[in-house]
């Protein structure tokens, strides 16, 4: 079996055992970011970054703790996260963490990592991601 | 625009992409003016790393001259001639501002790739599978670099690009290498592997202070660049019933102060155990081959440092034991260039370093899957191949 055979029987495996099994639709993550808490809560509360924030995630409810400072690594922030349905493939908890890290990113660099438009020989390539 | 792209495992293919553009605004495009195979890039190549996609552009380690500055990177004008360390840093995350820049917090575009495989996600790298990021590389005529402000280097006057080229990964990876050991004055430094890296970790251990710097691999033209270029004494391991007793006899009884570890997971070795590796590599039961790791633990002296500078996957039968029975103290990370970047420049500058003897083969981007296809066979004394785009 060629390597990209191999890929596509496990890529079919991992989709039919998330929809057998879907697994949690809640999730919950805490990380430090280092900003106010007035500014994490600004950027949370515009609804062009939170639509940025929770960009590809079925998002049925989203709702977003500020505690106090960590010492240097900047106040320890909670998302929790319902989702309208699980995810293929990515576990709830995961998908929180990726959401919470595009808000980390935001508050401490003002822009979220990303590979839209990146180069590459297929032909998802150069565009956004959808 | 043209780049090297992986289509699948030991497939290669120069292909025309589109070309890469400001997606944030602190990116920084550059022109590559040159770009190298790296060591590490067999393990994508040979299928050991997951999560790479057909029509990917691989290569990380590369220098070139900035064509387009995002509207909030500041630091760089177009026209710049730069270097830029293969893992990406932010600047301003709790990482970064230790100077973990290969931890940074906030470059990696999916933590959801990354996080289930290694707990939390590293920094980006570009052109290293989706897990270390998904990011373009650099084997490509353009290349996108992420907070370009933090993450470029100006190459003074005077240093060349060949010399710059190698500031981007290799000597960044031997000098964070042999930093790890804690070099006092005089001492003695074993370092398996003479490739790009090993070489590099040997040079930067005498600028650190080690009196004596001895070389393991088994390439006759390799251990002669160790000997000749670095002045470290060298080792054939094929040509010596054990590496270890040849080591204990060379440093009086004691063993080595520290090893440096520079081959990975795909070392070539000798004996049962290196067939033992090589079969369960070769039925996906382990990733690694780690003969020379293993090795490097046993040989160090008790209470030295054992310092990891070769990648690794998934591997059995390490000998943890040994470590804590010697008391022995293990270093690895990928390599945080931003931290050294200014005092590796000084000494391109002062003559001291020039690692510019490692490109053994230059050739036009579109010979690049000829290029590491020399490169992984080791053809014609190939160390490096120096890519134009």
């Amino acid at each position: 079996m060629s390597p990209q055979a191999a890929r596509s029987v496990a890529d079919r495996a991992r989709q039919v055992i998330a929809t057998v099994r879907p697994g949690s639709t809640e999730g919950h993550r805490s990380l430090p970011i280092r900003s106010t808490p007035e500014q994490i809560q600004a950027r949370w509360d515009e609804p062009e970054l939170r639509a940025a924030i929770l960009k590809d995630m079925p998002v049925a409810d989203a709702s977003l703790t500020i505690g106090g400072p960590d010492r240097d690594w900047g106040s320890t922030v909670t998302l929790e996260l319902r989702l309208s349905a699980a995810v293929p493939d990515i576990g709830t908890q995961t998908l929180t963490g990726k959401a919470l890290r595009r808000l980390k990113a935001l508050c401490e660099t003002g822009e979220i990592p990303s590979t839209a438009f990146n180069p590459a020989a297929r032909d998802d390539a150069g565009e956004p991601p959808s | 625009m043209r780049a090297l792209c992986w289509m699948g495992v030991n497939d290669l293919q120069v292909n025309t992409v589109p070309d890469a553009r400001i997606v944030n605004p602190h990116d920084v495009v550059l022109k590559v003016r040159l770009t190298t195979t790296c060591g590490s890039d067999l393990h994508l190549i040979d299928g050991y790393i997951p999560t790479m996609r057909e029509g990917d552009v691989i290569g990380h380690e590369y220098m070139g001259e900035i064509v387009e500055v995002g509207p909030e990177a500041t630091e760089f004008k177009v026209g710049a001639r730069v270097v830029v360390p293969s893992f990406l840093g932010c600047g301003t995350c709790w990482y970064c501002e230790h100077e973990l820049w290969s931890l940074c917090d906030n470059t990696h575009p999916k933590p959801e790739i990354a996080e289930p495989m290694l707990g939390y996600p590293p920094a980006a790298i570009p052109g290293y599978s989706h897990a270390f990021s998904g990011l373009a590389g650099s084997h490509a005529e353009y290349i996108r670099v992420p907070h370009g402000d933090v993450n470029c280097f100006h190459v003074p006057e005077g240093v060349t690009d060949e010399q710059a080229l190698f500031l981007s990964d290799s000597v960044p990876t031997g000098w964070t290498g042999a930093d790890f050991c804690d070099i006092a004055e005089g001492d003695t430094i074993a370092v398996w592997g003479c490739g790009a890296v090993g070489l590099m970790a040997q040079r930067s251990a005498f600028l650190m202070g080690a009196g004596r710097v001895i070389a393991i691999d088994r390439l006759p033209e390799r251990l002669a660049l160790a000997r000749e270029k670095v002045g470290a004494e060298t080792i054939d391991y094929t040509d010596t019933d054990s590496v270890l007793e040849q080591l204990r006899e060379m440093t009086g009884g004691r063993g080595p102060d520290a090893c440096i570890e520079a081959v990975g997971m795909e070392a070539h070795g000798t004996g049962p155990q290196y067939a033992y590796d090589r079969v369960k590599q070769a039925l996906h039961l382990h990733t690694d081959r780690g003969s020379a790791l293993r090795e490097a633990a046993m040989a160090v002296r008790k209470g030295g440092v054992l310092s990891v500078m070769g990648i690794y996957g998934v591997i059995d039968k390490f000998p943890f034991g040994v470590l804590t029975n010697k008391g022995i103290t293990v270093r690895t990370s990928q390599q945080p260039g931003q931290r050294y970047m200014g005092r590796m420049l000084e000494h391109v500058q002062a003559g001291d370093l020039d690692p510019s003897f490692l490109v053994s083969h230059r050739m036009p981007l579109e010979e690049a899957p000829r290029g590491y296809e020399m490169f992984k066979k080791k053809e014609d004394g190939c160390v490096r191949v120096a890519f134009t785009p």
